[in-house]
């Protein structure tokens, strides 16, 4: 899926740019305590809780630079190109790889271990369709992460389990309204909205996890 | 029906055991407070002093065994990989 720079009004790209890197910081923050969890456990559902978000992350990271990028661009250098809007694509590309590779990796957290192996079998072919089937498969992983999430939620009844379930729920609206972003701008803010208060949520999750 | 409990999960409940006898208790408080046989306490006893988690305390005349520094650390970094665990819903 294509993004078009001009379809997005400039002040936001450095709005967004804040958002992804706080969503980044987040995520790196969950995976380094799911990477402590590892190296205490030796648990291979740590493992993939610790390499999902780093990898979920890293997109962020590739969505702020891009952001910023043509931001800078557009409004300092008043430079407005075909390459500059080939560099969004290939921003949001990136993201939506690393987003679907980091999805996988929550899904395996909640499989069986005996489905695992068969399931990269069933995935791989699909990481070289097009943007919008990366989005689509970020959509279906997340759906099952968010099953898997409310079964927790109403067995524990936590309040951390729920925040987890809504960061989850955040994020598949996140990806569901990315879709819609050429038929409205106002999708990509409020997109956009929705992943900040999902990452914020996951931030809440773990300060209460640290304190409590 | 409930699942096995892993090695750590055994060393986290007789860790939680003595800290909640204030630091210090006896092999039958932690026996029973841990669910174990007398064979697996020892081994999982000797694996925690060997790492230097617990410690043996003598105390009028019974042997208690006391959390050491690298005992409580141990106890509050599980705690919060519990916690993180839980809101997943994954398996510790």
């Amino acid at each position: 899926m294509v993004i078009m720079v001009e379809l997005i009004p400039l002040w936001f790209y450095l709005i967004t740019s804040v958002i992804y890197s706080s969503s980044a910081i987040i995520g790196f923050l969950v995976s380094y305590f799911a990477f402590r969890a590892y190296r205490m456990t030796k648990n291979k559902v740590h493992l993939f809780l610790f390499l999902g978000f780093l990898i979920i992350s890293l997109g962020f990271v590739t969505l702020s630079a891009t952001s910023i990028y043509i931001y800078t661009t557009l409004e300092i250098y008043k430079k407005s190109s075909v390459s500059l809007n080939l560099l969004n694509y290939q921003g949001f590309r990136t993201y939506y790889i690393l987003s679907a590779i980091g999805y996988i990796l929550l899904t395996l957290m909640y499989l069986p271990k005996k489905v695992m192996n068969k399931l990269f079998i069933i995935h791989a072919p699909i990481w070289y369709a097009s943007s919008f089937n990366f989005h689509l498969l970020s959509i279906v992983l997340l759906l099952f992460v968010i099953v898997q999430s409310i079964i927790n939620s109403v067995k524990r009844k936590s309040l951390n389990a729920y925040l987890v379930t809504f960061a989850f729920i955040c994020l598949l609206i996140f990806h569901s309204l990315l879709i819609l972003t050429s038929f409205s701008q106002s999708m990509y803010i409020t997109a956009n909205i929705f992943l900040i208060i999902g990452f914020l949520s996951l931030l809440i999750m773990l300060i209460r996890v640290n304190i409590k | 029906m409930s699942e096995k409990r892993s090695k750590l999960q055994i060393f986290m409940d007789i860790l939680f055991v003595i800290q909640k006898e204030n630091g210090k208790a006896k092999p039958t408080h932690i026996l029973y407070g841990a669910n174990l046989s007398h064979s697996s306490l020892k081994e999982y006893l000797d694996n925690l002093l060997s790492n230097g988690f617990i410690k043996e305390v003598k105390d009028n005349k019974h042997s208690l065994y006391a959390l050491t520094e690298k005992g409580y650390e141990f106890i509050n970094e599980s705690r919060k990989i519990r916690r993180l665990t839980e809101a997943f819903g994954i398996p510790m």
